[in-house]
């Protein structure tokens, strides 16, 4: 095989300096990614230090949940998969993300049919309260260490299940809640990807939980103070003639990659708005969208400049598609 | 190196055989790992723009999917992935029913453990303006609004967004745009020649078949079921899949998020005995609520619904089987589970649904959508 010319001619002193600094911060980046790891697997959670002017995240950790891993006498497992860190038992599993931090707690509840099939109903009737479950979710957070002053709002979301055989009508009940934080920092800015939700039992042990609240930089929300004078003091209608005519009025917040997102963190402010066209109002008749010639709701992104950004997350394409069979 | 690693893997098949020998191994079982994935962005011509009807993060969200499946040491593999106008109307419908049909290729092709379908859904919803107190009352189809063509049974349905009302069975369907289209680029699972899942496990009760085989279907769409039709709407489809996920609003729309897929996918590595349908509605919670003035909060919740939707919605996750607690234990099959063919549905006469909602309803709430 013949080497190409760029990969046959010799390094200049100024390349070689390069390709072993290069060589080097390779070499503590993949360090310190390892001990960060180490460390995050092994960490008993608590406040992330920010910058100064930036906000603290929070590690959440099984020292700090109150998710039941296993049963009595029984010893967890640790294990490192799929790039999470896992404390696994016979009742469920919490697992952290060994890059951003993320934990998520949840039960071993699958099965194959002919296990589960005829099993008696083993969950206790539900008794809770909406509020109260907000109530004791944030209860929980709080004591958990989640910064009081981050906690914009908190809303539950509604578990239900029913059956039916042939033209029967389902017979619906509630199983539970889940109760989901929302943060902001800077005082008033959401923090969009930020998340920390649990579902609580009649007892109070969790029996699902997502906790992801990285640290803030003071840079992001600077910004996010700089695009919130420009839209809303006497600049506002020079920024807004920036953007594509047509929007409806927006709001500042501060983006982050998402807990899933495999690339590096990302964290941006941005004035995000919606198109008010695309908007539906009360009515099934009135459900927004969706007829294929129609327009689709989407919100929008943009930065300081007026220009729009597409988000981590909505940059992702894995390249063409696989051709046709026929 | 390689033939110390045939010696090593010959000694651990070895030891697998001896152990399963001595232990009495269970029968083997025919296993789908494949993930089928579907996206359309553009339903017109590029660049993608949401103002002419164009979904510009279906193709992220559908890889968001597939990148958080499938990765070395994963029990998946990508079995097909197609985009814009290779997704034809055609994939998804069933040759056995309607010879354009060509799921077994496509969508529903055997070996799947999971197909994504992430698109457009219809606007029909078969309400009319009559107000309601009870679904005794709701006996008229033909007053019901356009689109779509309204049908019994009715139902006095109410959401958050809508006071109680008459509302009929109109047919659901997912919308592509695909370059050979057959059917319009509509894709009727209620009322067209569209069969999922018929495998040989679950035998040819469906009168489609067996050559289907996806156990998992995914539509990630607008009103991909509207209540209190859930039965009504998916009965047809059910030919053996064991498992349907979908959204189902309650005025407002499915938000097109791009990172609904990734986050589902991302229960799967965090605990693959955790049930799919649980991770499903989990996934709702997971995404960011809606913060944005002028999209339709959910009125129900003071900061505004979201999750994945423009108003009020639920991930739900129906399973169909032969009997209700066949139907019922779908639901429970989590990762592992949903590959073992042997978890195909017997049969389409019961069903079991779960939902997660992002709004409040009180515990002591049995009819939820409906005025009995």
């Amino acid at each position: 095989m013949q080497l190409s010319a760029s990969g046959d001619r010799p390094y200049s002193m100024g390349e070689a300096i390069v390709h072993k600094l290069l060589q080097s911060l390779f070499m503590a980046a993949s360090l310190a990614a390892i001990c960060a790891s180490s460390a995050l697997a092994q960490s008993k959670g608590g406040l992330i230090a920010s910058d100064e002017g930036g906000a603290s995240g929070y590690q959440h950790s099984m020292e700090r949940s109150r998710f039941v891993v296993t049963g009595s006498d029984e010893k967890p497992r640790v294990v490192e998969e799929f790039g999470f860190s896992k404390v696994i038992g016979s009742n469920g599993v919490v697992a952290t993300n060994l890059r951003n931090g993320l934990v998520v707690a949840t039960q071993n509840d699958g099965l194959d049919k002919a296990s589960s099939s005829g099993l008696a109903e083993s969950r206790a009737e539900y008794l809770l309260s909406p509020e109260m479950h907000n109530d004791k979710v944030m209860e929980y957070f709080i004591a958990a260490g989640i910064p009081r002053d981050q906690v914009g709002g908190i809303h539950a979301n509604t578990y239900l299940s029913g059956g039916a055989v042939g033209d029967e009508k389902l017979v619906i009940k509630v199983d539970g809640y889940a109760s989901v934080l929302q943060r902001v920092v800077g005082g008033k800015f959401p923090v969009v990807e930020s998340a920390a939700w649990a579902r609580l039992d009649n007892d109070g042990k969790s029996i699902s939980e997502w906790v992801y609240w990285p640290a803030i930089p003071a840079r992001v929300i600077a910004d996010a103070r700089s695009l919130a004078e420009l839209t809303t003091g006497s600049r506002r209608a020079e920024y807004l003639a920036r953007l594509p005519a047509g929007l409806s009025t927006g709001v500042v917040v501060i983006h982050h990659s998402t807990a899933a997102d495999e690339g590096p963190l990302e964290m941006l402010a941005t004035y995000d708005v919606f198109d008010p066209q695309s908007s539906s109002s009360n009515g099934p008749e009135k459900m927004s969208m969706i007829q294929v010639q129609g327009q689709v709701p989407i919100v929008r992104h943009f930065d300081q400049e007026g220009i729009e950004r597409r988000l981590p997350s909505e940059r992702l394409n894995l390249g063409p598609p696989d051709p046709k069979l026929k | 190196m390689k033939s110390y690693r045939d010696l090593n893997s010959f000694v651990l098949t070895l030891c697998a055989v001896s152990a399963a020998f001595l232990l009495g191994a269970p029968t083997a079982r025919p296993d789908s790992t494949g993930i089928v994935i579907e996206s359309v962005n553009e339903f017109n011509a590029p660049p993608c723009d949401p103002m002419t009807g164009d979904l510009c993060n279906s193709i992220a969200n559908g890889d968001g999917f597939v990148r958080g499946m499938v990765f070395p040491g994963s029990r998946f593999f990508l079995g097909a992935r197609w985009t814009d106008g290779t997704v034809y109307d055609t994939d998804f419908a069933d040759p056995e029913i309607n010879a354009a049909g060509q799921d077994s290729l496509y969508f529903d092709r055997p070996g799947t453990a999971i197909s994504y379908l992430t698109a457009h859904g219809i606007f029909d919803h078969g309400c009319s303006n009559r107000s309601c107190s009870t679904t005794a009352v709701c006996t008229n189809p033909s007053t019901a609004m356009p689109p779509g063509v309204p049908r019994m049974p009715g139902s006095c349905r109410f959401s958050p967004m809508d006071s109680p009302r008459c509302c009929y069975m109109v047919d659901r369907a997912a919308a592509v745009h695909g370059s050979n289209d057959r059917f319009g680029g509509l894709v009727n699972y209620t009322g067209g020649p569209i069969r999922w899942g018929e495998s040989p496990e679950a035998g040819g009760w469906a009168g489609a078949g067996t050559n289907g085989g996806t156990n998992v279907v995914v539509l990630d769409i607008s009103h991909g079921v509207l209540p209190t039709f859930w039965s009504q709407a998916f009965r047809n489809a059910s030919a053996g899949v064991q498992l349907i996920l979908t959204m189902q609003t309650a005025g407002g729309d499915t938000a097109m998020v791009a990172n609904r897929g990734e986050t589902f996918a991302t229960y799967f590595r965090t605990n693959q005995q955790r049930s799919v349908a649980s991770a499903w509605k989990d996934t709702m919670n997971s995404l960011p609520a809606n913060i944005v003035p002028g999209i339709s909060f959910c009125p129900s919740t003071p900061s505004g619904g979201g999750h994945g939707f423009n108003g009020c919605g639920c991930n739900v996750a129906l399973g169909f089987d032969k009997t209700l607690d066949r139907a019922k234990a779908a639901l429970r099959e989590g990762w592992v589970n949903i590959t073992h063919d042997n978890n195909d549905a017997l049969g389409n006469n019961a069903l079991w649904v779960e939902w997660v909602c992002n709004y409040p309803l009180p515990a002591t709430d049995h009819t939820a959508w409906e005025r009995p």
